[in-house]
């Protein structure tokens, strides 16, 4: 936490392109790309098969994902959701930008803010798993590889957003 | 050759740790560039700040230029990269409610964690929605499973294959259009006004960016990438060890099990001539594809789909083999000993000519019965199958999974 002014954020293209740089080491090193909510649905699939195992092995999707001896949780995309968090936090303090703070567009209240930030979790939450990944994994990732349902699937992604977003601008604006 | 199995190179937490170390980067560059920011995410969609579509299509094309060229001077296997699969319709669908949920929650999943990991409450509590979103898939998803699992499913498909031109023409093309985005962008930006206009230093930088950008991408065209024949000497050495390893070689008892395994999606693929083909060939056999048109038919095999390739002796189908294997195909085996070892495993007739690999058929076969010579699918009532060690795996796909998988 830092009572000092957030340093600027960099310019995005300069930002992209390390990320750019981050995409194509994955994919050198490892053959495959970037992730965000894969580790998230791993999570989910770990509570649930420790909570409700009855539930995970009689449900073909989650006993495609936890069923086995392999720990559920062991996997490179949850390692990198870690690193995102780690990542995420050390930038963030090097631009004193790292604050309790709820953000939110001018003429919304906090909890109207909170109450809208969980119902589009939700809804990112299916989608992602409907459409078998997100923006990272989809359409970072798959578009850096040229994968044509991921360019699909990104076109949908800002396609759904300008389609939403008159209709919610109060959120915002 | 890039990339690397990382368990032997690093140890059992090799993959574990290279994955947290690419986190970090993703997080840190995420959180730099502004998009641990709801309001900044949802700016995009308000044309004010358009950091996100900079920032995204910046690291797309960044990445499509370097794999481009790593690839193109054999640095890189392209054929052990995920490419994740294509399910047009869920695809579609999903991307459409993910932009509306992004747009009503202000993040989506990677920026979210960014956003919590710098404290942002709103981004706590979109991460709890994901959570929740993910159960509920889950939990209804068996409702619909068939649709989700084959509607619109066609497979590794990329853009360059789907449109039939060679990658490296498509990756400058994206370029182009990227960087004319771009300009658009900052046009947009001027226009609404809520931004601080770039500097003189930052207006220059971002010049030099675009030249060096499509410097690489016209760099790639010239590189180009490797052909059929290249490709066969950059995987020499592991195909020579796999050959002489001979895992891929199955006996013929593993083959006629297979083709009374009704689980498997077996293809029968066989490299000889006409004259041969006609003579003699095992039930539901097609013929291999032309050189020409082989990289294209071997990238679109399915995952699912097990390839077993039939010449008279194996050398003929080593090479096969080979092309397959190097130009993408998974799950590509032979047949052990030829169909001359088929025909005297399982057939009593008495071989004429004893001469070995010279690829002739050399059982007497007078006419041309194809696939109905009795031999040509051997029923298992007839036949003891001799015990034989199964050498068939299955790979899903290279590269263990994709992104978000």
């Amino acid at each position: 936490m830092s009572t000092q002014d957030p340093r600027p954020y960099w310019n995005p293209y300069l930002a992209g392109a390390l990320l750019g740089v981050v995409l194509f080491l994955s994919f050198f090193l490892t053959g495959s790309g970037l992730g965000g909510s894969g580790g998230l649905m791993r999570l989910v699939a770990w509570a649930l098969d420790t909570l409700a195992p009855h539930q995970v092995e009689t449900n073909a999707y989650w006993a495609g994902i936890a069923g086995g001896p392999s720990s559920v949780l062991n996997h490179r995309l949850v390692w990198g959701a870690l690193g995102v968090l780690a990542g995420g936090l050390t930038s963030g303090l090097l631009g004193r930008r790292v604050r309790i703070e709820t953000l939110k567009g001018p003429s919304i209240s906090v909890s109207l803010r909170l109450v809208a930030a969980f119902a589009g979790g939700g809804m990112v939450g299916y989608a992602a798993r409907l459409a078998r990944g997100c923006t990272s994994g989809q359409a970072l990732s798959g578009g850096a590889v040229l994968s044509a349902g991921s360019w699909a699937f990104m076109f949908s992604v800002f396609g759904g957003g300008y389609l939403l977003a008159w209709f919610v601008r109060r959120l915002w604006r | 050759m890039a990339p690397y199995d990382l368990v032997v190179s690093l140890g059992a937490w090799g993959p574990g740790l290279v994955a947290l170390l690419m986190g970090v980067g993703f997080g840190f560059a995420l959180e730099r560039g502004g998009l641990g920011n709801a309001t900044k995410l949802a700016a995009q969609f308000y044309f004010t700040d358009l950091r996100v579509l900079k920032t995204m299509f910046s690291a797309i094309v960044t990445a499509m230029v370097l794999l481009l060229i790593a690839t193109g001077l054999g640095w890189l296997d392209d054929t052990a990269l995920w490419i994740n699969p294509t399910h047009l319709w869920p695809g579609i669908l999903g991307g459409l409610l993910l932009g509306a949920g992004f747009i009503v929650g202000g993040y989506c999943p990677g920026t979210s964690l960014v956003a919590l990991a710098t404290g942002k409450i709103d981004g706590l509590v979109f991460l709890l929605g994901v959570l929740a979103g993910t159960a509920l898939f889950g939990a209804t998803v068996p409702l619909y499973w068939s649709s989700w699992h084959h509607w619109g499913d066609l497979g590794s498909l990329t853009l360059f294959d789907w449109m039939g031109i060679p990658k490296h023409w498509l990756v400058l093309a994206i370029v182009t259009m990227a960087l004319s985005w771009f300009l658009a962008a900052q046009w947009a930006e001027r226009w609404r006004g809520e931004l601080p206009s770039p500097s003189l230093l930052e207006r220059r930088w971002m010049w030099v960016g675009a030249f060096v950008l499509m410097g690489l991408a016209v760099l790639g065209v010239f590189i180009g990438q490797p052909d059929l024949e290249r490709r066969l000497e950059l995987h020499a050495p592991r195909l020579d060890a796999q050959i002489t390893a001979r895992d891929f070689h199955l006996a013929p008892d593993e083959i006629l099990d297979l083709m009374h395994d009704h689980r498997v999606a077996l293809n029968l693929v066989d490299v000889r001539g006409d004259a041969d083909f006609n003579r003699f060939h095992l039930l539901g056999a097609e013929r291999l594809p032309e050189d020409t048109e082989l990289p294209a038919w071997a990238a679109s095999s399915p995952d699912n789909t097990l390839i077993v390739l039939t010449g008279n002796d194996e050398a003929a189908a080593e090479l096969a083999w080979r092309q397959l294997t190097v130009s993408g195909a998974p799950n590509v085996y032979l047949l052990e000993g030829g169909l001359n070892a088929w025909l005297e495993r399982f057939g009593d007739a008495a071989c004429d000519t004893p001469s070995e690999g010279r690829e002739s058929l050399r059982y007497p076969i007078e006419t041309a019965l194809g696939s109905r010579h009795p031999l040509a699918s051997p029923s298992l009532h007839d036949i003891e199958l001799r015990p034989y060690t199964p050498k068939v795996k299955m790979s899903v796909s290279s590269g263990g999974g994709g992104g978000c998988g």
